[in-house]
């Protein structure tokens, strides 16, 4: 039982960070029906502005961290104004292959304009471990599992209860009827765009001191938010959440109980089985219910 | 008239000659540098081609390799195998006399076979045993192979340590897996012991509670940690966020620079072998290191001592050869002892190369020591080398 919690904790500690940056992918498809393959450099980006102000520049944690939110906000509205809004008349395809040349730029431009190497981030809470009977876990991922669980919780409130949240379930429903409502569907992409970077600034700041900052670690956390998103459902907030909290603890008990090997694998067998079973993921509504 | 053409003819004759291009190339040694630029090794690479780029500069100062200038050109292998193979491919087009890298063991599986075709030395940072066993005789390593470096560590942990139960973590690539059969085989034959726990992990893996939580079931007391650099880093420092108590031990990956500037605190106590160390008891570790130190603002990984070296390597190949024959140099730098006498600006101290191009040099027991701001590799010892002139040298200690 002890081993059992542990791995739980474990799962999802890590599943609970690729759901995070899973609601991106979702958010940005049902308001602009984009898909950002650059989803996973967005959380690279802050995790090198993180070093750069905190490490670096020795500004205090919660500046560093502000600063960081801010220009995340500024990049995805850049983002969309620059990129997204000119190609979004181009369909999915175009904005796929923009975004996956935009993650090379990103990724490689950091690498050439920075470091190849990998930097260091510090622990953002104690590393003293916690002892309860058999049981032993790291304080950081219990902090980590709380403040997402908050975060995500926030956002969900946001969108179920607030007007400009109704709005954006507007636009995501159908973009002409909400225009006809009287909603500025160009404002509330621009917000979605803003709202998913600082997102990712957050995750990034959460992900930095487990993942390290490297400059190549967009890849891994935006195919594993990527198929986190699938797997919940691409269409639902929640699906994102349930996504990667089912990622984070599919790949931890099955390297438990049946190999470490090839934990990678038993993720994708699991994609493949929710597209065959439930295509339109765990809890995601079928495109015909709208 | 004819004495008019006769002249005219010979001074264009004379012009075409000294101003053809062949003879400015063959001015010229040529090393392709076929390395991780970019990808999961790319700041490995990043220190090779450091190490390759003094070592050019220190030669062409010193006048070259037999009066010729040495140039080097890199090519991405982007820390794929598939890639590196292309890459040689690019290299050998370019026409160099010899091929420094790639660093993955993989790679190097995949590609060697190209060197071995076109007859071109290839001087490689890559540790998979399985290396020395395909018959190119155009390989060299510019650092020991697991075979040697795995039994040294197992003996000393083995015989000073004493752990019950010991588990191993590797990565699921040609190194890790290279590194976990010669650890089984090795363990059972010279200590009958068996791995309590044997966990392949993946590369950019960042949560390793299924692997400690089989530790803790298996009541392993010692984690032999074969990993690459970044995820050595986390593991340590899992370790610590989980207040394990095991006897920690890795390869020379586990104790880099690389690795102890991410793990800091964590690395503490960690033991490791390596045969570069930037405060090794050799001066030109130390010089090369003090030099990257200076230039850089770091102390160096030892991949740049290797990427220095795999350049001297030519250079001695050359000078032993008495010229530019790739094949001669091929015969030379087999069974071959280089000292410093031979080749003063080489890192390592005496280092013997084999008639399959293993390396057999002395490697460094050390110790990760935290003092309050940086990890640092402590020497515990130098180990001889299992064959050559240095294998029959008594262990030094520095500290037990």
């Amino acid at each position: 039982m002890a081993s059992f919690i542990q791995l739980l904790i474990g799962g999802v500690s890590m599943g609970i960070l690729y759901g995070v940056v899973a609601i991106g992918f979702v958010l940005l498809w049902q308001t602009s029906q984009t898909i950002n393959f650059g989803q996973g450099e967005l959380v690279m980006v802050p995790m090198f502005m993180m070093v750069g102000l905190h490490l670096v520049l020795k500004i205090p944690f919660w500046p560093s961290f502000i600063l960081t939110l801010v220009a995340c906000g500024i990049m995805g509205y850049l983002f969309e104004r620059l990129m997204i809004r000119k190609l979004l008349p181009g369909g999915v395809l175009v904005i796929v292959i923009a975004t996956l040349g935009l993650s090379g730029f990103l990724r490689y431009g950091m690498q050439i304009a920075w470091t190849p190497q990998t930097l260091f981030f510090p622990h953002l809470f104690s590393t003293k471990p916690i002892e309860l009977g058999d049981i032993i876990f790291s304080p950081e991922d219990i902090w980590n599992i709380v403040i997402i669980s908050i975060i995500i919780i926030v956002l969900h409130l946001c969108i179920k209860r607030t007007k400009l949240g109704m709005a954006m379930q507007a636009v995501a429903q159908s973009r002409e009827t909400a225009e006809l409502m009287g909603i500025n569907v160009r404002h509330i992409i621009i917000l979605v765009f803003v709202l998913n970077s600082v997102l990712a600034g957050t995750a990034a700041v959460f992900a930095a001191p487990i993942f390290f900052v490297r400059y190549d670690i967009g890849i891994f956390l935006g195919v594993k938010a990527f198929v986190a998103a699938i797997i919940g459902g691409f269409n639902q907030i929640r699906g994102a959440l349930v996504g990667g909290l089912t990622v984070g603890l599919a790949e931890t008990f099955a390297a438990a109980y049946i190999t470490t090997a090839y934990r990678d694998a038993f993720v994708m067998i699991l994609l493949l089985i929710v597209l065959l079973i439930k295509p339109e993921g765990i809890v995601g509504i079928k495109e015909e219910a709208y | 008239m004819l004495k008019k053409t006769l002249i005219s003819i010979s001074i264009l004759s004379l012009l075409i000659f000294f101003s053809s291009g062949p003879a400015i190339a063959a001015d010229i040694v040529k090393v392709g540098v076929v390395i991780e630029m970019t990808g999961a090794a790319a700041s490995l690479g990043d220190y090779w081609t450091k190490g390759v780029k003094y070592a050019t500069e220190e030669i062409n100062n010193a006048g070259g390799i037999l009066g010729r200038k040495l140039e080097f050109k890199i090519f991405d292998t982007q820390s794929k195998p598939p890639i590196s193979v292309s890459a040689v491919k690019k290299a050998l087009a370019w026409d160099p006399f010899a091929l420094s890298g790639p660093i993955y063991s993989s790679s190097t599986l995949a590609n060697m076979f190209l060197s071995q075709e076109a007859k071109t030395p290839q001087n490689v940072g890559s540790e998979n045993w399985r290396i020395s066993t395909k018959g190119s005789k155009y390989i060299w390593r510019t650092s020991t192979q697991q075979g040697f470096e795995i039994p040294k560590l197992l003996n000393f942990i083995m015989s000073e340590k004493k752990p019950k139960a010991i588990a191993m973590l590797h990565v699921n690539n040609d190194y890790g897996i290279g590194a976990m059969e010669t650890t089984k085989k090795y363990l059972k034959e010279k200590w009958n012991t068996e791995l309590v726990a044997v966990m392949a992990t993946e590369q950019k893996q960042a949560d390793y509670s299924a692997e400690f939580t089989t530790l803790r079931r298996k009541n392993a007391d010692a984690l032999f940690a074969y990993l690459l650099e970044e995820e050595a880093a986390i593991v340590y420092r899992q370790v610590q966020k989980m207040g394990l108590k095991l006897v920690l031990f890795a390869p020379n990956s586990g104790i880099s620079e690389d690795t102890l500037r991410l793990g800091k605190e964590a690395a503490e106590g960690v033991y490791g072998m390596s045969g570069f160390e930037y405060n090794a008891p050799e001066p030109n570790c130390v010089r090369v290191s003090k030099y990257f130190k200076e230039t850089y603002k770091e102390w160096p990984d030892n991949e740049f001592m290797k990427g220095y070296n795999s350049i001297y390597l030519v250079k001695t190949g050359i000078e032993q050869s008495g010229g530019f024959d790739k094949v001669k140099y091929s015969q030379k730098m087999h069974d071959i002892f280089i000292t410093p006498k031979m080749q003063k600006n080489i890192c390592g101290g005496n280092l013997y190369y084999d008639d399959v191009g293993d390396l057999h040099a002395w490697d460094y027991l050390v110790q990760v020591k935290w003092d309050g701001t940086h990890a640092k590799p402590k020497i515990v010892a130098a180990l001889p080398p299992l064959k050559g002139p240095d294998s029959g040298k008594k262990t030094i200690w520095y500290e037990k």
